[in-house]
């Protein structure tokens, strides 16, 4: 059954009062996967780690990798050090670099669909990261092929390592610890940075703009953020992948872009694409607009979803469903 | 012209073209009237120019070619009038210059006054970190902010 058609039937049943066993509803969350993945997206605030983060990310034929380091207690995450550094606390995080710190706070977001919403997830064989045991939960598409692997501590529920796989099944990124303690670490406190003015949520932005409620195949718009320099940005969540669309008026600088950029075509118009250690970034142009996407979902998947940009409307009785299923995290 | 001249017979017609033009002075004026007066040879002669004179002036205008003029005039240097006078209708080139360059200075102010699309540079490392950054908030927050923590792309 495809997603949409679940959430159809799902919709339907609850709308008309019958009972619908939802597929998937956690029976046990030891083995359970869609359970596994929803405890591990906090599990890392709530322990206490310490550790070595690596990696890796394809460009072209080369597979390239750089480290850094992590340390979590008491809801307090802190990533990097030096110039890259980021910290996260409870409900608002701020990234550094080069001294200055851009910061994310009182964000009240949409809840993220689940992340069996898009996605069929299965458990797999146990496995090994950083010498600690994992269950390992695969995200298929609706073609069944392997998109994502999850290794979820079996101890702590913390999210060990993530693979991001192309179509081939190759690794198309990776993120592991190499190392990782779980001794009562205490996180040394990073000298505070001085503060630039962040991105504020917003509701109100020019005609000129789109933001469409979702894209394909299951990214649902969680929020719009202007920037100090009037860049918006649209964060979307499919359950298991994010993407965000920065848009700037105006007209693509194509000689004024980063180095290392490839050739693409989006929704066709001229389009310039990375491969970064954060995922896909393209950039591209239309209508007098400059679109800047960013996204960890496979490459293929980020690409179908830029195309979408155009504006995908959603009918009423998705919009239905939505209202229905969202508060739950079901939809 | 006087009327004292005038041959009754084979010069009336010419006095009496005369008179219709007004031509005559005084003295002659009165000479013809009284002529008039007296004849009706006269009268009949002067109805028959008058009338004669109002068809002419019916005719639509004909004008002669060069060629015709050529033949009356046996002169190599007769004028198109025609040519001339559609010469005369065209613009100097003075007159050309100055409306091309008054249509220049439109077009330039035109496009001036057109809206250009600024260029613009994405802040490409600066997106993706806010991407990361923001994508920690509803997801594994070590995972998604490891990119934030290693320097690379951009930086």
């Amino acid at each position: 059954m495809t997603t949409r058609l679940r959430r159809a039937a799902i919709g339907v049943g609850l709308l008309f009062g019958v009972v619908v066993a939802l597929p998937g509803t956690p029976a046990s969350a030891g083995t359970d996967p869609e359970a596994l993945l929803r405890g591990a997206r906090d599990a890392s605030e709530d322990a206490a780690l310490a550790g070595v983060v690596e990696v890796r990310w394809r460009e072209g034929d080369d597979l390239r990798s750089a480290e850094t380091d992590a340390r979590s207690r008491e809801g307090a995450v802190i990533v990097g050090h030096g110039n890259n550094l980021a910290v996260g606390g409870e409900n608002s995080r701020w990234s550094a670099n080069d001294g200055i710190a851009t910061r994310w706070g009182g964000i009240d977001s949409k809840q993220p669909p689940g992340p069996g919403s898009t996605w069929n997830l299965e458990l797999d064989d146990d496995a090994e990261v950083a010498g600690r045991d994992a269950y390992v939960v695969v995200a298929r598409d609706d073609d069944d092929t392997p998109r994502a692997r999850f290794y979820v501590d079996q101890d702590l529920g913390v999210l060990l390592r993530r693979d991001v796989l192309q179509e081939d099944g190759d690794v198309d990124r990776s993120v592991r610890y190499t190392r990782l303690s779980a001794a009562d670490v205490v996180p040394a406190v990073p000298p505070v940075p001085a503060f630039a003015p962040g991105p504020s949520p917003t509701d109100d932005f020019g005609d000129q703009f789109v933001a469409p409620a979702r894209l394909e195949p299951g990214f649902r718009l969680l929020g719009r953020y202007e920037h100090p320099d009037g860049t918006v940005q649209l964060f979307y969540n499919d359950g298991l992948f994010s993407l965000s669309v920065f848009e700037q008026q105006g007209a693509v600088d194509w000689d004024a872009l980063p180095d290392g950029g490839h050739g693409s075509v989006v929704d066709g118009e001229r389009a310039s694409t990375y491969s970064t250690a954060a995922g896909t970034v393209v950039v591209w142009g239309r209508d007098d607009l400059v679109l800047t996407g960013v996204s960890d979902a496979p490459p293929d998947v980020a690409f179908g979803a830029f195309e979408t940009l155009d504006g995908t409307t959603d009918d009423l009785f998705t919009e239905l469903v939505d209202f229905v299923l969202g508060p739950f995290g079901w939809n | 012209m006087s009327a004292e001249g005038m041959r009754p017979d084979a010069l009336h017609e010419d006095a009496l073209s005369a008179y219709l033009d007004g031509e005559l002075d005084a003295t002659a004026r009165a000479e013809v009237e009284a002529r008039l007066a007296e004849s009706a040879e006269w009268r009949a002669i002067l109805d028959e120019l008058r009338e004669t004179r109002g068809a002419l002036r019916a005719l639509p205008p004909v004008e002669a070619s060069p060629a015709f003029w050529h033949r009356m005039l046996g002169d190599e240097t007769v004028v198109d009038l025609a040519a001339a006078r559609r010469a005369k209708h065209r613009r100097a080139p003075w007159k050309l210059a100055v409306a091309g360059a008054a249509a220049a200075v439109v077009i330039v102010v035109g496009v001036a006054a057109i809206p250009q699309r600024d260029k613009v540079k994405p802040a490409v490392a600066s997106f993706t970190d806010a991407h990361a950054t923001r994508s920690s908030l509803n997801e594994d927050v070590v995972s998604n902010l490891a990119s934030v923590g290693i320097p690379g792309f951009g930086r």
